[in-house]
């Protein structure tokens, strides 16, 4: 069973992702900051990080950076999940790292979910070979 | 010594003070010199003559007799001469005149031989010794009378075409002329007999004078200024001369022990050293108190030139200008008056003395300007009398007396035209020299260069003004711009500001609320919270629908947003069009199926070429027009095409749909830049999909364009993109 981080401030998205991803078999902890996602990264040790940009205080990007700083945390794989469009920051999260960005608008849940498990099967295959 | 002796003395020393003066005035000048020849012919007579008379022998007598027997040839040809070059007759004589110098040079020459006159000397009158007239005499006689007579007739033919001083100059000519004749020819008749007095010398003298009267009044030729001079020299020498034989007897009445031998050359020395600071201190004081200035035309003008073409301000130059010629011609009043352009009113630039309103009376009407410009000479005051004379018409004669009634008033003595081009660009009034002379020939010579080298001067000023002005004035609009400029982009800042917080605010306050909507709706119709009645599944489907066009004009939007703000980046690859358009093709095949249509892709018989491209990007456009063919089109078919030309791939979407009126041609690919009523409005649905994909073809250097034959007859819409 995998870990996953969301960090998401948004309540009402929060919760519904936190649905769909439990539901989907999914263990989920949930940050509704950068600090807690922080704080949480280094205790829960998940297995993916779903990123929004906006944040309070400290957004995505910053929150990248102070990973990227730390080996232990770094290999955890962070996929950016915002509504936040924009060519720079995108550029950015793919310089510090990041496997993907996702326009959470694009996509209903059960997609994400199955993007999600996309990735896992693929880092199953690559561990395998 | 007799009478007749004396006369001839006298003339002899006028004459010849005369003739210095003449010639040193000028010596350049070839008027000067055949004046001064003239002149001379008849210091020789004059002296000689008194010779003649007062030595004791015959021998000797008669050698003064010959010589002064040449004064009247080398007078009377100099006098035709100079006749000739007054009327301006020089190359219509030339003949005449190689003639007459050899007649001339021949009677010269006879002078001197036994063919002149008889030895044999008779008694006549007062004189000792008078020979006997012969052929030669009679040759010389005849033909300098002739010579006078010629001049003097020709003088007087043709003085008429001449006016103002030219013409008075030339009639005091003709009086000297005439003088001459009597005076010399009264010497004539004792040689045939005649036994009658030979008073006429008297009037000899008399010639000088004439033209002297006719140099101060009418500049026949200036010698005011070498008269000025002399005095200075003559009284510098006398003091010299003075101080030497003061030092001479002081030597001799202190009984010091140096001998005269010695003594007189140191007392020399000393006095030449002393020749240069009293000649200074003669100068300044008839400077000072006769107001006589020595300027040196040459100094001054060249001065005044050089120093002309390094000021570029106005004020300056027009000060420059009135200053020097206040100081230097000590004026009692100088002023400049510019004409403005267009209107051709004039307006006083620099002015010492005038008062102002006179300053510029005498240009009050187009008048002045007019005479001007049409003589191109400048205006002397003490000239006006005969001009008006001269003055054929009556209203000319009018005006030109109301000028000097003016000039008289107030005091300007002189107009120097300024001209630009033969155009009357302003003038310089000067008023009269403090000394009271009247300005001599060279004085207006003079005056004039420097006119002309003022006007061209004071117009560089007044362009370089006009520059300055127009540079100053373009600076304060570049100015004013600039604020404006800067006000501008302080708010288009803000409206950019503006812009991102709009693409934050549709990016997150509108997307989050949609991926709710979105999220919850999909997952409620995936049965993730319980089992839906069937009746739910389309109202929801319909909402979902809704929700996900929403998602798409929001996205769209912020696509717009990134390519106005010129944040939108291409992710070129290499990429084969064919297989985007496959993979658009299934996408969209579902979707025709359920309408109805029949959609067709017609693959190209040979693989298209690989190019360079942002893969999503076109597959958007690509989808986009499938999308709106199918959307728009109720039965018939949509048909893919793709093909190769020489530079570009041309991929075409035809449908039989709807068709676009004219009206809609034209828009169908603007965005916002036409408003509200941009072809969203006018083509429900059709979002901003057009309007992005042809951002998108622009930015791969491409095109996109749309045929239609109108309403109801099917459209075509093609992109080509350039093979790299």
């Amino acid at each position: 069973m995998y870990k996953i981080l969301i960090i998401e401030d948004e309540k009402l998205l929060s919760d519904m992702y936190e649905d769909k991803f439990s539901q989907s078999g999914f263990l989920t902890v949930m940050a509704n900051s950068a600090e807690q996602g922080f704080e949480l990264l280094k205790k829960e040790k998940p297995d993916l990080v779903l990123l929004d940009i906006l944040l309070p205080q400290e957004n995505g990007i910053q929150l990248l950076k102070r990973i990227k700083d730390i080996p232990e945390l770094s290999k955890v794989p962070v996929i950016i999940f915002s509504n936040y469009d924009d060519p720079e920051t995108k550029k950015k999260a793919f310089n510090l790292g990041a496997k993907d960005y996702l326009i959470k608008t694009n996509f209903t849940p059960t997609e994400i979910v199955g993007k999600i498990q996309n990735f896992f099967k693929k880092l199953e295959l690559d561990k395998v070979s | 010594m007799n009478i007749l002796a004396l006369s001839g003395f006298i003339n002899g020393f006028l004459i010849l003070f005369f003739c210095i003066f003449v010639y040193f005035k000028n010596r350049q000048k070839l008027e000067n010199k055949i004046v001064s020849l003239a002149c001379f012919g008849l210091v020789i007579w004059g002296f000689f003559y008194g010779f003649w008379q007062i030595t004791k022998t015959e021998a000797e007598s008669l050698i003064f007799l010959r010589i002064l027997m040449s004064g009247p040839l080398i007078s009377a040809v100099a006098f035709c001469y100079f006749s000739l070059l007054t009327l301006n007759l020089l190359e219509r004589f030339k003949i005449f005149l190689k003639i007459s110098y050899l007649i001339s040079f021949l009677v010269f020459i006879s002078i001197f031989t036994p063919f002149f006159i008889n030895k044999e000397t008779t008694i006549v009158y007062y004189f000792s010794y008078w020979p006997i007239a012969t052929i030669g005499i009679n040759i010389e006689f005849i033909w300098c009378i002739f010579l006078m007579v010629f001049s003097l007739i020709l003088l007087t033919k043709k003085s008429n075409q001449f006016s103002g001083y030219k013409k008075a100059q030339i009639e005091y000519w003709i009086l000297a002329g005439i003088l001459w004749l009597v005076g010399v020819g009264s010497n004539v008749p004792p040689w045939y007999g005649i036994y009658f007095p030979p008073y006429g010398n008297f009037l000899i003298f008399l010639s000088p004078l004439v033209l002297t009267y006719a140099i101060i009044r009418y500049r026949f030729m200036d010698i005011r200024f070498i008269t000025g001079r002399t005095f200075v020299y003559l009284l510098s020498i006398i003091s010299v001369f003075g101080l030497v034989f003061f030092l001479i007897f002081l030597n001799n009445k202190l009984q010091v022990p140096v001998s005269i031998n010695i003594f007189a050359p140191i007392a020399t020395a000393i006095g030449i050293l002393f020749f240069q600071p009293v000649f200074q201190f003669f100068e300044k004081l008839a400077s000072k108190y006769f107001y006589y200035t020595f300027y040196s035309y040459q100094t001054v003008l060249t001065d005044l030139g050089k120093k002309l073409t390094q000021v570029l301000d106005l004020d300056r130059l027009s000060s420059l200008i009135v200053n020097t010629l206040t100081n230097t011609m000590k004026l009692d009043r100088t002023v400049i008056l510019l004409r403005l352009q267009g209107n051709g009113d004039y307006r006083i630039q620099k002015n010492i003395g005038f008062r102002e309103e006179n300053g510029i009376s005498l240009v009050r009407d187009n008048f002045l300007t007019a005479w001007l410009e049409k003589n191109q000479a400048p205006l002397v005051y003490e000239e006006l009398s005969l001009i008006i004379k001269d003055a054929f018409k009556k209203e000319e004669k009018e005006s030109l007396e109301k000028i000097r009634e003016n000039m008289k008033k107030i005091e300007a003595a002189l107009c120097l035209p300024l001209f630009i081009e033969n155009k009357i660009s302003g003038m310089i009034v000067l008023g009269n020299k403090i000394s009271g002379d009247p300005y001599s020939q060279q004085d207006i010579s003079l005056l004039n260069t420097l006119a002309n080298q003022s006007s061209i001067a004071l117009q560089n000023a007044k362009l370089y003004d006009q520059v300055h002005d127009l540079s100053e004035n373009l600076q304060e609009k570049i100015d004013a711009q600039t604020k404006e400029l800067k006000s501008a982009y302080e708010e288009l800042k803000v409206l950019d500001k503006a812009k991102s917080e709009f693409i934050s605010l549709a990016s997150h306050q509108l997307r989050t609320p949609l991926t709710a909507i979105k999220g919850y709706i999909s997952m409620i119709l995936e049965g993730s919270y319980g089992k839906l009645p069937g009746s739910a599944s389309k109202p929801l489907n319909n909402v979902l629908g809704s929700t996900e066009r929403l998602v798409r004009i929001v996205n769209d939007l912020l696509n717009i947003s990134k390519i106005e703000l010129g944040k939108m980046e291409l992710n070129k690859a290499p990429a084969k069009v064919e297989e985007l358009i496959t993979a658009c093709y299934e996408e969209m095949e579902h979707t025709a199926e359920i309408k109805g249509l029949k959609i067709i892709w017609n693959k190209p018989k040979s693989h298209l070429p690989e190019i360079e491209i942002d893969k999503l990007k076109i597959s958007q456009v690509i989808s986009n027009l499938i999308d709106n063919a199918i959307k728009y089109t109720q039965k018939g078919q949509v048909e893919i095409k793709a093909e190769k030309t020489d530079s570009v791939i041309r991929i075409s979407i035809k449908d039989t749909g709807e068709g676009l009126t004219e009206e809609e041609l034209k828009m169908v690919f603007e965005g916002f830049t036409r408003g509200a009523a941009g072809i969203a409005y006018w083509i429900e649905g059709a979002g901003l999909g057009l309007y992005i994909a042809k951002k998108y073809i622009d930015l791969h250097h491409g095109k996109i364009w749309v045929e239609s034959e109108g309403k109801g007859k099917g459209s075509a819409f093609y992109t080509e993109l350039p093979i790299n």
